[in-house]
């Protein structure tokens, strides 16, 4: 379990990322070092930039925060990773539900920017197209 | 160097930009037009890294972009402001500009609303009337798919 030692921030557009935590919560049961900040349309760069200091602050590990972005070059990515310049931040872009649900099993021992990795790996794997996939069996 | 969108937008690079513009009008290149945000040198290297290989790209101070424009580079360029005042800086020091797109200005520095993503202040309003005497349409759009304002008249309508 990450808990308490890595905290998780999913930022994204609108609604997703609330939904992408509560979806996952119905697989891998609640997480409580997880939480989601929402931008929307009408949000100024400053707002954002605030409710996602409150959000780290809100689930902040020993390890530090991973902030899931939805898309990288998105503005939630851009504000996101601002951040980077502070102590104990990662970002990993392309959020998907994988990588929620690897969190449930991640290896406690792991360092921010391994962790961070992981999370990467088992998101990009978890893609596939099925008719690929079939023909490699 | 011919400009295929002007666009004023408080988050300068991002996805209605880079997903939403720059198919729609064949740029093959961003200028950002400002003068401050390379003081930061953080956040011009992440702007930096968001824009695609496949464009050119460089921050530009107002007072030089007529000499830009002016050059013989044949790329296609989408300009980004991130304030009218900047659009206007640009224009009194002769860069040539036809249409002005405004895309994001949100509400925190004040103003009134004309979208949930356009405010327009005291300031705002008298640079876009200055513009319009100048013969610079000025139009509100968000994404190109959009609904678009004509500010100007919408201004002298409502405001």
């Amino acid at each position: 379990m990450v808990e308490n030692r890595i905290g998780i921030v999913l930022v994204t557009h609108g609604e997703l990322g609330h939904a992408m935590v509560e979806t996952s919560s119905l697989i891998i049961g609640d997480l409580k070092n997880v939480t989601s900040v929402s931008v929307r349309a009408s949000d100024a760069v400053e707002e954002v930039r605030d409710l996602i200091e409150r959000a780290i602050d809100r689930v902040r590990g020993s390890e530090g925060t991973i902030l899931l972005v939805d898309m990288f070059g998105g503005t939630p990515s851009n504000i996101s990773l601002s951040f980077l310049a502070d102590e104990g931040i990662e970002v990993v872009t392309g959020v998907n539900l994988p990588m929620l649900t690897k969190l449930a099993t991640l290896d406690p021992n792991l360092k921010l920017a391994q962790a961070a990795g992981v999370l990467r790996d088992y998101g990009k794997e978890h893609i596939k197209v099925a008719a690929d996939y079939l023909s490699e069996k | 160097m011919p400009v295929v969108l002007a666009r004023v937008d408080d988050r300068l690079v991002h996805g209605q930009v880079v997903e939403g513009w720059v198919p729609f009008v064949h740029a093959d290149s961003i200028y950002v037009v400002n003068g401050r945000i390379c003081e930061d040198e953080s956040r011009c290297r992440f702007m930096r890294m968001v824009v695609p290989e496949h464009l050119s790209f460089r921050v530009l101070a107002p007072a030089d972009l007529k000499g830009v424009l002016d050059g013989d580079d044949q790329r296609k360029v989408l300009l980004l402001f991130d304030s009218l005042t900047d659009v206007l800086a640009a224009v009194q020091a002769g860069a040539r500009l036809m249409t002005i797109n405004v895309g994001n200005l949100h509400h925190v520095r004040g103003g009134v609303e004309v979208s949930p993503s356009v405010f327009l202040n005291r300031k705002d309003i008298g640079v876009i009337r200055e513009l319009f005497m100048k013969g610079i349409r000025i139009e509100a759009r968000d994404v190109p798919q959009g609904r678009y304002y004509d500010l100007y008249h919408l201004m002298e309508e409502d405001i």
